[in-house]
């Protein structure tokens, strides 16, 4: 009954408080938009986005048509390809890319296969006479060049990508003729028909791992680390209005009227617990949702939920409770608007940086990578991580969300403590 | 009905003592003024009446019961009239009234009777459903106290319940105490309206630095005072 009443007051109270309702839902969407964008950005220009290559391709053969397919396989590149030698040649290339239309042009040459193919044939013909070749000699003859022209702006790192990549390309081209080559010859010599195709496959492939310590070992795109850290940092800014509605019911006088009624705190920390855990709820699904329609509509990915949604609930459900725990105790403590407003947003954003909110916790420093541990966000986001990037259900969430639950129980049990003795 | 023993309060922070030592008996149906200058230990000895903190010594007992060992039950037979509106400015009148109604335990059913009886009695009627913070002085006074009577209360507890208010609204709240004393309840009231407090108080206490100076009826005061008033006896009593 006095719960009830207490919840049904709580809620009149915030559904009135129209500008206070709006930061909470405004301030977290304006975020996640803007910050996913941004994080989308840096992370393109470091892996996903496209380069744009002229490709003069004057070879017209195997070696120019390798090195274009593994420069496109990189994904990195945009190519645009020019075949005619008497158009499209070093001058060309040279007045693209100085007028910027260009970041990378590469030029090979005329005849480039046909030079490998014949560094390679006399190779194989001592070779199969009983003669030692000279590797040396065949090195140094019939080089080809193949031109390479850059942006001077153009950042260290891509000229070193796509120089790696016509060397690899390169590499396989001249394996690949060597080993057709070696093949027509021993057909000839057993007499037999080459019908060999012998292709340049990988026998080491490398996997890509994440090297972070913790359970998030799958890089999360900017969406699936910006909706649940920002929505994150929006529920524990939820201390802002909990604060500012304790400090205005004790500056009304009705915490007064209260404390002469019988009753006990509990009531008027669970009530505000409910109903600002029913807040954090709805910033929550608020957040999915924007992940999941409006962040695609920006080009960014779209916020997979995974198959675990109870567990997802759950973990909402506890980052809530500690988020309204901590709200409850400094609305507590803090004896003015000024005290709660500082110290509550300030605290919020030091949680967040040190949690991994504001930049993910594996782009930190070991050290801060060891200290975010202390944050009650970091656990939330963790929780979030293992179910949008590793799929794993209730079990594995479930230190994060005993620890989540753990900390809000704590700070209410100080809150209840500190006004019972402290204050009265 | 209440008694007083020895009761004493200090407060961490301050040097002096603010209650020193008090003893009283208030009957029941009585009206008890606890009058004195600022400072003097009205508003400690309200608190602690109203088990806001405990004393630092002594004891208060309602019907021979230790108010500390049975603060809840003290708390649901008594209403307190703070001398700040208590309320939330951004509820209407009536939805204050619901929710300190159920906070004592009322009904539901006989809560909106009670509240439609008592806003009818204090004549905000036509007010009721606005939000509190667009209510005069004298409205806001109004609701302040039927907030503290909703569950016809023992004992209640008034602390300069007409402050600041026109004469026109004091002399109706006043009349309305008086009322709500006739039905037998208990009231235990402060004021620095020393005319308001011989007319209305059976009994009175003057208080002076955390100290009983003078207790009796105020007619009796006047008159073992040579006195023509309550205000007179005050000032020859009172530094």
């Amino acid at each position: 009954m006095k719960l009830k009443a207490s919840i049904i007051k709580e809620y009149l109270i915030l559904i009135r408080d129209i500008p206070g309702l709006a930061i909470l839902f405004i301030m977290p969407v304006a975020l996640i938009i803007v910050i996913s964008l941004a994080q989308d950005t840096t992370l393109q220009s470091l892996k996903e986005s496209q380069i744009e290559i002229l490709f003069i391709d004057n070879d017209n053969d195997i070696l120019g048509k390798t090195i274009k397919e593994g420069l496109q396989s990189a994904e990195i590149f945009q190519i645009t390809e020019k075949k005619d030698i008497k158009n499209y040649n070093y001058n060309y290339a040279l007045k693209k890319v100085s007028d910027g239309k260009y970041k990378i042009a590469v030029i090979i040459p005329a005849g480039a296969t046909d030079s490998v193919r014949n560094k390679v044939k006399p190779m194989i013909a001592k070779f199969f006479s009983g003669e030692t070749p000279d590797i040396h000699k065949l090195e140094n003859s019939n080089t080809i060049e193949i031109q390479i022209l850059t942006e001077p702006t153009l950042k260290q790192t891509f000229k070193q990508a796509i120089l790696s990549s016509i060397r690899e390309y390169t590499g396989k081209t001249e394996t690949q003729i060597l080993f057709k080559l070696l093949a027509e010859q021993i057909a000839e010599m057993t007499g037999t028909e080459n019908k060999t195709e012998i292709k340049a496959t990988e026998s080491i492939s490398f996997k890509e791992i994440f090297a972070y310590e913790k359970e998030s070992r799958i890089i999360p795109n900017s969406t699936q680390h910006n909706v649940p850290a920002w929505t994150l940092f929006a529920m524990f800014f939820i201390v802002i209005p909990i604060s500012g509605n304790m400090i205005n019911e004790r500056n009304d006088g009705s915490f007064f009227r209260l404390r002469t009624m019988p009753g006990s705190y509990f009531h008027v920390i669970t009530s505000k617990t409910i109903i600002y855990m029913g807040v954090t709820m709805i910033q929550f699904i608020l957040m999915l949702l924007i992940g999941i329609y409006i962040l695609p509509l920006f080009g960014l990915p779209q916020l997979k939920l995974g198959n675990h949604i109870f567990a997802l609930i759950m973990v909402a459900l506890a980052s809530g409770f500690a988020a309204t725990g901590f709200g409850a105790a400094v609305g507590t403590v803090a004896t003015t608007h000024e005290q709660a407003g500082v110290f509550g947003s300030v605290g919020v954003i030091i949680m967040a940086a040190i949690a991994g909110v504001w930049f993910p916790v594996y782009t930190m420093p070991k050290i801060m990578q060891d200290i975010s541990i202390i944050s009650p966000m970091n656990w939330g986001l963790e929780g979030f991580y293992k179910i949008f990037l590793k799929d794993y259900g209730i079990i594995e969430v479930l230190p994060q969300i005993a620890s989540l639950i753990l900390f809000s129980l704590t700070l209410n049990f100080l809150t209840i403590y500190y006004e019972r003795f402290k204050r009265l | 009905m209440i008694r007083i023993e020895n009761l004493t309060k200090k407060y961490h922070e301050s040097e002096n003592i603010a209650v020193n030592n008090i003893s009283l008996q208030i009957n029941k149906a009585e009206v008890f003024g606890l009058l004195g200058p600022n400072g003097a230990g009205k508003t400690t000895i309200f608190s602690m009446l109203c088990g806001l903190f405990p004393p630092t010594s002594g004891k208060i007992f309602f019907d021979n019961q230790l108010q500390s060992k049975n603060m809840n039950k003290f708390k649901a037979i008594t209403g307190v009239v703070p001398q700040d509106i208590a309320l939330y400015p951004t509820l209407t009148g009536i939805e204050n009234l619901m929710f300190f109604g159920r906070m004592y335990g009322i009904e539901e059913k006989k809560l909106k009777p009670i509240i439609e009886q008592r806003i009818e009695e204090f004549g905000l009627t036509e007010h009721a459903n606005k939000k509190v913070k667009h209510y005069s002085g004298g409205l806001k006074r109004r609701i302040n106290i039927i907030a503290g009577i909703l569950h016809n209360p023992e004992i209640l507890l008034l602390d300069e319940p007409a402050v600041g208010i026109d004469a026109h609204s004091r002399f109706e709240i006043m009349e309305l105490l008086k009322k709500i004393n006739k039905t037998g309840t208990t009231i235990i009231y402060t004021s620095h309206y020393l005319d308001e407090a011989e007319k209305f108080c059976s009994e009175i206490a003057i208080l002076e630095s955390g100290k009983i100076i003078a207790q009796g009826n105020p007619y009796k005061l006047i008159e073992q005072n040579n006195c023509k008033n309550l205000e007179q006896v005050f000032f020859k009593l009172t530094k």
